[in-house]
């Protein structure tokens, strides 16, 4: 009798987490036991936090963290976090748009460091909504001299009026030519390339260097029934690929999900199209592995999985377009996976409502969780987006050099883990090349060396 | 101790995210029960399936068609007078069978009409064959089990329109005519009298038109009629291109749109759209892997008092059977969804709570892989329908055949034993239409 009772215990105890979650993260245990928090940092109201970046050197301990307004908080801007000691991160600087209350939209969406000619810099995308600077897409600091938070200086601001309410995300890449290039989406059907050499001497108005569009409905893609009006980008990744020698983009836009080479920046080549895949009408984020074969592809909408691509048959040139994932991940299949950073074969997700995720792609085909952690844990019915799916986790970034994992929430703030076993990446330990989000400035450029 | 911790163990594995607990030493949950079990042939050749709701009609119809590389193309009529000994007692096939293209039979459906049972066979040919333009055949069944009485008495064709139609459905109307709908190769479904049909007025049988607002080659996939009784009015619920749509039909030369559902994101286009018996809440399919089932809610719509033709773009929840897999075809008997799960097999959930739909049953009639060569989630449980009179549960399994089942506690269905309308797809023949009595 006192077991049936222990029993009966039980079922109430987890019926609750299965009315609010239907997860095996819950409140009173958010995360796996291979996750540990070092530390966490509020950093404002609801909705006010949106994607992460960090430098990878150890010796420059800085993260970027965008902020933006999809509630009722007027901070825009960018606040940069000092975690010297991980265990006890410190917000050094904010940098704010001027007349934050004047500005309409968005606000900081993403955020992207670099180096250029020994100096450090950071890239905050912005979006602005009809009013003051709707045509500013990002703005450029100077971060060499961190963590002194005064010595922070603003060097460029790149617009583009001709594609008026800014950039909603942007990568960094390191070119095979030596060139740092900031790819951006805009309001339009390219994505622009901008020489971030130039824009920091000085020289903005001649750093548009590229534009790589979006394949309208004429391109030899197959099953792509994108109208001409509603052609964009939604999030793009460029990566040197060994095989080929090639510097190639992987854009996520109308239609699915694109490759090209972009070896000759000013004449981008079409290589593989993603497109035609049940359930994608257009894709949101899509990051190869280092040697270009899988390509995990995220689509923005509740319900959605994380959906695993096999490029090998268009690499091999038997076909130019992928139509089918061979297969997906999702934390929970009711809401939606956000963002992630492939560290093969490794991949950390910031998941919205269900936090860190970690899952490993060792088999493609069968993809894993392997850890996780809850930085949500509000209300399931308080968020943007169909179905309320957008809140919690949205960011995430991942030191190679130590596996530091930071998070970036968009309602409780910034976080930082490790993973019990992930002390670092480095490609080559996994028989892969050393190719990431993470790019290497004081190194010659791929395929040179 | 270790019984608590077996039990533990389960309790946490309850909450984790929808995956497949059936396997194949154990295929279905313990309160579903296998009466009969019968393959019909080569993998992928069965289709869609239709039972009769008389006890005393024992009857079912199981379209057979062609999606792999072998099999008939027609219809398999089966007794389950007795459930346990289902038995194919009639196949009719399209003649010359090696010289048509495509698919074959696809959704089948039965009427009853001046005292005479009918069976119609909704057909698919391609190009490059004989019978493009054939949409249905229509068989007189009247004098089963006798299968020798079985005839032809009508092909419902559209020259204009080639490649057939892909699905149907039977509706008794509130005027009394038994209406056919159909899709076919426009932006629009067919309705056809079917009295005209089989009384050989085949020139007059197409009385109605119900456009898709949004114009595609095949402007629905599927769809569904119910009286809607708040209003006393013909409802016409479609899934094509653009999501779903719900008419007025009452006037049938006259549709008018009440209500959208598009913009829904993940969802191009609709598949199998079905209401629960009081018409708010709605069940949505659409057609690819990692789908669910989409539930909406359509009460703010349906009090919407603007101009305009309100829209639904939000579902308030959601059910699948294995995320990584595909359900497809369902029968709703308030607060229980019967679902043709594909490769889960047959699934039953409740929708006691709308917003949290939960499984309360299933059975795996598919324990193969996925199969090189064609679309690997498109195998397995195809059809699903459901006799209210004594609560008998058939599948149509694309590779496995014919399976009847009875779950515990489930003795039939009338709608006013839950609280809702006695409406479901089962029509009443018999009875005077609804809102005339």
């Amino acid at each position: 009798m006192k077991h049936l009772l222990l029993v009966a215990a039980l079922f109430v105890a987890a019926l609750p987490a299965l009315a609010q979650n239907d997860t095996p993260w819950t409140p009173l245990k958010p995360g796996t036991d291979n996750i540990t928090v070092e530390a966490h940092v509020p950093l404002g109201p609801l909705f006010s936090v949106m994607d992460i970046d960090l430098e990878q050197e150890m010796s420059r301990p800085y993260a970027y963290v965008s902020r933006g307004t999809l509630g009722e908080s007027i901070e825009r801007g960018t606040d940069i976090i000092d975690i010297s000691d991980p265990s006890n991160p410190r917000v050094v600087h904010r940098w704010r748009i001027e007349d934050q209350e004047l500005h309409a939209g968005l606000g900081g969406m993403d955020v992207k460091h670099f180096k250029w000619d020994g100096r450090y810099y950071v890239v905050q995308s912005l979006q602005f909504a009809p009013g003051p600077n709707v045509d500013l897409g990002a703005v450029i600091l100077d971060v060499t001299d961190l963590p002194d938070g005064d010595s922070v200086r603003e060097v460029a601001r790149i617009r583009a009026p001709d594609m008026p309410g800014g950039f909603h995300n942007i990568f960094i890449y390191k070119h095979s030519n030596g060139r740092v290039l900031l790819i951006t989406t805009v309001n339009g059907g390219q994505a622009n390339v901008y020489d971030m050499g130039l824009a920091v001497s000085g020289d903005v108005d001649d750093a548009l260097i590229g534009t790589i569009p979006v394949p309208g409905p004429n391109s030899r893609t197959t099953g792509n029934s994108v109208s001409a009006g509603f052609l964009f980008y939604h999030d793009l990744y460029a990566a040197f690929h060994p095989d080929t020698g090639q510097d190639r983009f992987y854009g996520g836009g109308a239609g699915g999900y694109y490759i090209f080479d972009i070896s000759d920046i000013e004449n981008p080549e079409l290589v593989i199209t993603v497109t035609g895949v049940r359930g994608v009408p257009w894709g949101h984020t899509f990051t190869p592995s280092p040697d270009g074969r899988w390509a995990v592809g995220e689509t923005e909408y509740q319900y959605a999985p994380l959906r695993i691509f096999d490029l090998k048959p268009a690499l091999d040139g038997e076909v130019t377009n992928i139509n089918r994932s061979i297969s997906a991940w999702t934390p929970h299949w009711k809401n939606l996976a956000h963002n992630h950073e492939v560290r093969w074969p490794y991949v950390f997700v910031s998941g919205y409502h269900d936090g860190l995720q970690v899952f490993t792609l060792m088999d493609p085909h069968n993809p894993k969780t392997v850890a996780y952690y809850d930085t949500y844990t509000g209300p399931r019915d308080v968020g943007v987006m169909g179905g309320a799916v957008g809140n919690g986790a949205f960011g995430v970034d991942v030191r190679n050099a130590d596996g530091l994992i930071v998070i970036s929430d968009m309602s409780t703030g910034f976080w930082t883990f490790r993973m019990e076993g992930f002390q670092g990446w480095n490609g080559e330990d996994w028989g892969q090349p050393d190719i990431s989000s993470a790019q290497k400035w004081d190194e010659p450029p791929p395929g040179t060396n | 101790m270790k019984r608590i911790l077996t039990l533990a163990v389960l309790t946490t594995a309850l909450t984790l995210p929808a995956t497949a607990q059936w396997t194949p030493e154990k295929p279905g949950s313990d309160n579903i029960e296998v009466l009969g079990h019968i393959p019909l042939g080569p993998i992928l050749s069965v289709a869609d399936i239709d039972m009769e709701q008389e006890v005393h009609r024992p009857y079912v119809y199981v379209s057979r068609m062609v999606y792999g590389w072998d099999g008939p193309k027609g219809t398999d009529i089966i007794s389950v007078a007795d459930p346990a000994s289902p038995e194919v007692i009639y196949r009719w096939r399209i003649e010359d069978q090696d010289l048509h293209q495509r698919t074959g039979g696809m959704d089948v459906k039965h009427f009853k009409w001046n005292g005479r049972y009918y069976v119609v066979q909704s057909l698919q040919f391609g190009s490059g064959g004989p019978n493009n333009d054939l949409g249905a055949v229509v068989l007189d069944v009247t004098g089963l089990p006798d299968a020798s009485t079985v005839r032809e008495v009508a092909r419902i064709r559209e020259p204009e329109l080639p490649g057939g139609f892909h699905n149907i459905f039977v509706y008794k109307h509130s005027t009394g005519r038994v209406l056919l709908l159909s899709t076919v190769s426009g932006p629009f479904a067919h309705v056809y009298d079917l009295g005209h049909v089989v009384e050989g007025n085949l020139d007059q049988a197409l009385v109605g038109r119900i456009p898709n607002p949004q114009e595609g080659r095949r402007g629905y996939h599927d769809f569904y009629a119910g009286f809607h009784v708040d209003t006393g009015q013909d409802r016409f619920y479609g899934g094509g291109t653009g999501g779903y749509y719900v008419y007025n039909f009452t006037d049938i030369e006259n549709p008018q749109l009440l209500v959208t559902l598009t913009g829904i994101s993940g969802v191009r286009g609709g598949h199998t759209f079905t209401p629960g018996p009081n018409g708010r809440y709605v069940i949505a399919e659409t057609e690819y892997r990692y789908a669910p089932l989409r539930i909406f809610d359509l009460q703010p719509a349906l009090e919407s008092e603007g101009s305009d033709v309100p829209n639904i773009n939000q579902p308030i929840g959601a059910w699948t059977a294995d995320w990584q897999n595909l359900v497809h075809n369902h029968e709703v008997r308030w607060p229980y969804v019967f679902v043709s799960g594909y490769l889960d097999g047959l699934q039953v959930f409740s929708m006691m709570d709308p917003e949290n739909p939960v499984t309360v049953a299933y059975y795996d009639t598919y324990l193969g892989g996925r199969v090189e060569g064609r679309t690997g989630e498109f195998n397995g449980a195809f059809g699903v329908d459901v006799r209210n009179e004594d609560g008998l549960i058939v599948v149509s399994d694309m590779s496995t055949g014919f399976w009847t089942f009875r779950m515990d506690g489930f003795k039939g269905w009338k709608g006013t034993d839950w609280g809702v309308p006695d409406i479901s797809s089962a029509q009443k023949w018999d009875d005077p239409p609804p809102g005339t009595n």
